[in-house]
């Protein structure tokens, strides 16, 4: 593990080192005379005598496949079964079994039922702990027996000084912790909100610190979590069914139709403030637009159009990874997942302040530039649609040509 | 019908079904699909040290050498623990009742990364009085083996706000208290030790 950077409730940061707690394997397989045997890694079997490669050369026929494993067994290749393998590389291949050089990734999130939620480019999470960016102190303490009961923690670092004063440095968050009898959450950002990620791409955790002393000595350690105890949503609605459920089911939709209904009057009465230079150029720019799309001066606006009135109606819900395409289009794409970690969607945007965005950490550059960008439309829905289509539109053009010329 | 667990706590015994949890079933999941330049879908596979044979999921095993090269058959292996002595094999914890005595304090079991997450499920419901005894507290310690073997995991029994009971499997964690001298000599291991990284490659999701 590399050192990591650490802050103390009065706020100062000290470079420690975070050391790993797995045990090591203390099990030893020996043979008769008691040599230790060693495990390596093995071809069993290559992709040619792969099932699927077999049983589409006897068109699907597995009677067939399995008379000629009895005669021939093609699923062994007697000059390659058995070979030790060392230094192998991880590739991708096509339906074709070739090596495919260059590749685009997309994350397909499911929900829990297996349902596909969203559809988006691949996010790797960026690792934010290391000896330069501080952990925050959150002061968000929570005791520790709650803790142990409601959150799994999957792994730990034990946390060690470099030096003499960093041996007091941790000494004093040790104490601290172990007599308020609590966890600390830790996190990254300047609030510590953000999980932790160690690696670019590994899985993000929610950290706690559990400090214990002995006389001069301590122990201070970095649980992690990326997961909660507590029942899956099917299983508790199992439950909760038997005892109510259609009424719940009522309120539930008669509060959802009330907060729509309420967005909608808060964004008329917005557009009824707008200043009227601005509201009168918009209108002007979507007849633009619209004439464009209707003589199809333009593909991608054509495209745009088309989608529009097809696909995205104004109240078509606008996912987080559109809103993405907005923000980068802004230059602001880096703070998408912090508005997602805030809840903070496409009609929410509008409302920010600020002083709210000052509070999520946002400096003054960019909280300008999105305000800026937000205050000069007056349908935020339809420019993040649009950023999306022209996106799309754009990612679609190697594929026009390639039709055109396989028509031809 | 699932295999249950039957608890004895006392004079009492109870059976429970495993229920597993895990991210997936509370989150939900991302899987990671990839395609070429021409939109089609690729998949993941081994290229061997040769440059040439390629290796699908599963093409892949782990077999057992001696010293000198020769290939042994797992069977033939007899597991020892450190200091040489053989180790016996244990039956399945399904097989035989597992007996609620042993308790854990809160620091032990923070002492322990969890890797298996159940909730019980106690057709009859948990006796009353064990129900007060988790919602007090208490922690009950056990090991546990899925299927036969020779290296139980330890297992613990609590409850958490709502009275669910859940059955953690761990594996227990090196924390040792430290003191001003031990940290430096810490730091030198650390610095030679640089496969400790992969402890932190979860890239599965």
């Amino acid at each position: 593990m590399p050192n990591i950077n650490l802050t103390d409730s009065r706020k100062r940061d000290a470079v420690v080192k975070a050391e790993s707690t797995t045990v090591p394997e203390d099990i030893r397989l020996v043979d008769k005379k008691g040599n230790h045997a060693s495990s390596r890694k093995i071809l069993q079997a290559s992709i040619e005598q792969d099932y699927d490669e077999l049983i589409a050369k006897h068109k699907g026929d597995n009677e067939k496949l399995a008379l000629q494993m009895i005669d021939d067994n093609p699923e062994v290749d007697i000059e390659k079964c058995g070979l030790f393998l060392w230094g192998v590389s991880r590739v991708y291949v096509n339906s074709e079994d070739g090596i495919v050089y260059r590749i685009e990734q997309f994350d397909n999130v499911r929900a829990p039922d297996g349902e596909l939620r969203e559809r988006r480019p691949r996010q790797r999470a960026e690792p934010n702990v290391d000896s330069d960016i501080p952990l925050t102190w959150t002061g968000r303490k929570i005791a520790r027996r709650e803790a142990a009961t409601r959150f799994l923690f999957s792994n730990k670092l034990q946390i060690v000084h470099i030096n003499g004063l960093t041996y007091d440095f941790l000494y004093g968050m040790a104490k601290d912790l172990a007599e308020s009898d609590s966890l600390m959450m830790v996190g990254g950002g300047s609030k510590g909100r953000e999980p932790l990620v160690f690696r670019r791409g590994s899985i993000p955790y929610r950290g706690f610190l559990e400090g214990r002393v002995q006389d001069d000595r301590y122990i201070l350690l970095l649980h992690l979590s990326n997961m909660e105890l507590k029942l899956p949503e099917q299983t508790e609605k199992d439950a909760s069914e038997k005892t109510s459920s259609s009424q719940s089911e009522t309120k539930k939709t008669t509060a959802k139709k009330q907060a729509k209904a309420k967005a909608k009057a808060k964004a008329k009465a917005k557009a009824k403030k707008q200043p009227r230079s601005a509201s009168s150029d918009k209108p002007a720019k979507t007849a633009k637009k619209k004439a464009a799309s209707k003589s199809g001066t333009t593909r991608t606006k054509k495209r745009f159009s088309a989608k529009s009135a097809d696909n995205k109606p104004d109240d078509s819900p606008i996912s987080s990874e559109d809103l993405g395409v907005w923000l980068k289009s802004i230059r602001m794409g880096k703070y998408l997942a912090l508005f997602v970690e805030h809840e903070i969607d496409v009609d929410v945007l509008p409302e920010l302040t600020d002083d709210d965005l000052k509070e999520l950490d946002i400096p003054v550059g960019s909280r300008r530039r999105l305000l800026a960008a937000v205050a000069a439309t007056d349908n935020l829905r339809a420019e993040v649609s649009m950023a999306v289509n022209q996106m799309t539109g754009q990612r679609d053009k190697p594929a026009t040509k390639k039709t055109r010329s396989k028509s031809r | 019908m699932p295999r249950e667990l039957v608890f004895t706590a006392g004079d009492t015994q109870f059976s429970c079904g495993l229920n597993k949890v895990d991210r997936t079933k509370l989150y939900g999941s991302v899987d990671i699909e990839t395609i070429d330049a021409d939109g089609n879908r690729c998949s993941l596979a081994t290229l061997a040290n040769d440059g040439k044979t390629l290796i699908s999921t599963g093409g892949t095993g782990f077999g057992y050498v001696t010293p000198d090269g020769k290939w042994i058959e797992r069977a033939d292996l007899i597991p020892m623990d450190l200091d040489g002595e053989a180790l016996p094999t244990l039956p399945s914890s399904f097989d035989a009742p597992i007996e609620l005595s042993a308790e854990a304090d809160l620091s032990t079991f923070l002492d322990h990364s969890i890797r298996l997450c159940y909730v019980l499920d106690c057709e009859r419901g948990f006796e009353r009085a064990l129900i007060e005894q988790l919602r007090a507290g208490t922690i009950f310690q056990f090991e546990f083996l899925y299927r036969a073997g020779v290296s139980p995991d330890p297992a613990f029994i609590l409850a958490d706000a709502d009275d669910n009971v859940w059955m953690l499997v761990g594996t227990p964690a090196k924390i040792d208290f430290t003191g001003l001298d031990q940290g430096t000599a810490a730091t030198a291991q650390a610095d030679a030790d640089e496969s400790d990284e992969d402890d932190f490659d979860f890239d599965m999701l």
